[in-house]
């Protein structure tokens, strides 16, 4: 992982722990509505779990898009494959180091949440941490993305193109649960319109992992879109990106 | 060893290298020569398998230079060596003895023989985005010669060098050749290759103009120079 500057990895790591001890007055679940605690797990911390989860996409995505240009102006790239090296090889290292990376960083982010609540409400909710493994499967999606982007269009505009398609999948996926949620159906005693455009269906589902993942902590009952469930849905996306990137990088001229 | 086999480059409609053939025997110290823009470096990015021909054939061994297993015993030092910032020298050097296999003590006495062989002992720790040009020149060529290569492919490898460098570059290279490493060496210093290299080819607009032993080209009674500037600027 020669990418991260070590020193700032944890310096950031560092920060960002201290922001969340500090704000965590705001998250513990000291929620009383007519004398009942809500939930054991807070509304708050739900919200901060995806808040992370958003941070860390955009943060992967900005790493992402300088990952192979910057390696082929530093010589990294070079380094390894003037040695017997295969390219799919250092692809895949490249891609896997970034995400084992993003992905610990968010779980130790998610952890000290999940230390929090354990404190104050002596609660262990494991499924906090789960979800977390859980929604990282988002951030190797976008990383993968990024990078295959990277290898045709200049670097920001595909980190961009990755957000894009990461907030289009949001509003669309995102609508279709607000439409479908008990609070709405209950009320209006009406389903969402079942004839939903079938690229929604098939587009890369980030948003109903995350819901997914969301369901988990608080143990509701997960309502997905369309008949393939999000996870099989965002790894065939992974692994079909990859194999994309691979083939392409092979071809490439460094 | 190696065999280029009627090799074109081109890049978009440009020809940098045009039906280039030739081969270079097992133990031989070979040497490309020609001006800026001819086309050396682009061979030798070819044989690196970092660029594909666009017609043509290489070999080395007898493995085309596109697989990695070609890559098994070579050293290779790039025109302008560059060195990832964050490592020091010692760091990328350690990397390259990990890549060519070698690990733990093996790898770090390795590393110490060759920057002894580079005289870069002692600044070996510092991080190489403090190094002067030359000095990334020597970690490169420390990094060209580790773990005891059969083929050495040096483009431009005392560029930035001092006098001193230059000639202790010369010394390990000649020191290599007599344990039957082979060579193959971009240069523009004529008088470097007239003292150490066996064969020679001059490579002029991607084409090669002429291509036979340092001895045979000398007994025509002209320095390598001469035959240089007369041949490449004929045409
Ligand atoms: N990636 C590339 N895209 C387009 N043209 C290129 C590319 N690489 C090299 N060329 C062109 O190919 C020609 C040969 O370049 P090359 O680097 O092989 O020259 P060289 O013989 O090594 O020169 P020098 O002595 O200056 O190192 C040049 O005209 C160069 O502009
Ligand atoms: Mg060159």
């Amino acid at each position: 992982m020669d990418q991260m500057r070590l020193k700032s990895f944890y310096l950031l790591l560092a920060l960002s722990i201290g922001l969340l001890i500090t704000m965590r007055g705001c998250y513990s679940s000291d929620y009383v509505i007519n004398g009942q605690p809500v939930e054991s797990i807070g509304y708050a911390s739900r919200i901060l779990f995806h808040a992370i989860i958003m941070g860390m996409l955009l943060m992967v995505s900005m790493i992402s898009m300088t990952l192979f240009s910057r390696d082929q102006n530093d010589g990294s790239v070079y380094m390894f494959l003037s040695r017997p090296v295969k390219r799919w090889e250092y692809v895949l290292g490249r891609i896997s180091g970034t995400w084992l990376l993003s992905a610990w960083f968010m779980l130790i982010l998610h952890l000290t949440i999940f230390l929090i609540i354990w404190f104050r409400t002596n609660e262990i909710s494991l499924a906090y941490l789960g979800a977390s493994i859980i929604c990282s499967l988002n951030l190797l999606f976008i990383i993968v993305a990024v990078c295959l982007f990277s290898l045709f269009i200049p670097n920001f505009i595909s980190a961009i193109l990755a957000i894009g398609l990461l907030c289009t999948g949001f509003v669309s996926d995102g609508g279709y649960k607000l439409l479908n949620s008990e609070m709405l159906t209950t009320l209006t005693h009406s389903v969402a319109d079942p004839s939903i455009a079938s690229w929604r269906i098939f587009y890369p589902k980030l948003f109903m992992v995350q819901a997914y993942a969301d369901s988990l902590i608080c143990r509701s009952k997960f309502v997905s879109i369309g008949p393939v469930h999000p996870l099989i849905n965002i790894c065939t996306f992974i692994v079909l990106l990859t194999l994309i990137t691979l083939l392409i990088f092979n071809k490439k001229e460094i | 060893m190696i065999v280029l086999d009627n090799i074109t480059k081109k890049f978009g409609d440009f020809k940098a290298v045009d039906q280039v053939s030739y081969q270079v025997n097992k133990g031989d110290f070979f040497s490309l020569l020609g001006p800026n823009g001819a086309g050396k470096t682009t061979i030798i990015r070819m044989l690196m398998g970092f660029i594909q021909p666009t017609s043509g054939n290489i070999t080395i061994k007898g493995i085309s230079a596109a697989e990695t297993r070609a890559r098994k015993k070579i050293g290779y030092i790039a025109e302008q060596h560059m060195i990832p910032p964050y490592l020091s020298g010692f760091e990328y050097l350690f990397r390259h003895a990990s890549l060519v296999g070698l690990s733990g003590r093996d790898a770090r006495i390795e590393v110490e023989r060759v920057v002894e062989v580079v005289s870069m002992s002692g600044k070996e720790k510092q991080k190489s985005s403090g190094y002067s040009k030359g000095m990334k020149q020597r970690i490169g060529f420390a990094a060209a010669i580790l773990g005891n290569p059969e083929l050495l492919i040096l483009d431009e490898p005392v560029s930035g060098l001092d006098p001193i460098g230059i000639r202790d570059v010369r010394n390990i290279i000649c020191d290599l050749k007599s344990r039957g490493v082979t060579i193959v060496l971009n240069s523009h210093l004529l008088s470097e290759v007239e003292k150490t290299c066996d064969t020679a080819a001059i490579i002029h607009k991607g084409r090669i103009v002429i291509k036979d032993s340092i001895a045979s080209i000398m007994a025509h009674g002209e320095s390598l120079e001469d035959l240089f500037i007369k041949l490449t600027q004929e045409t």
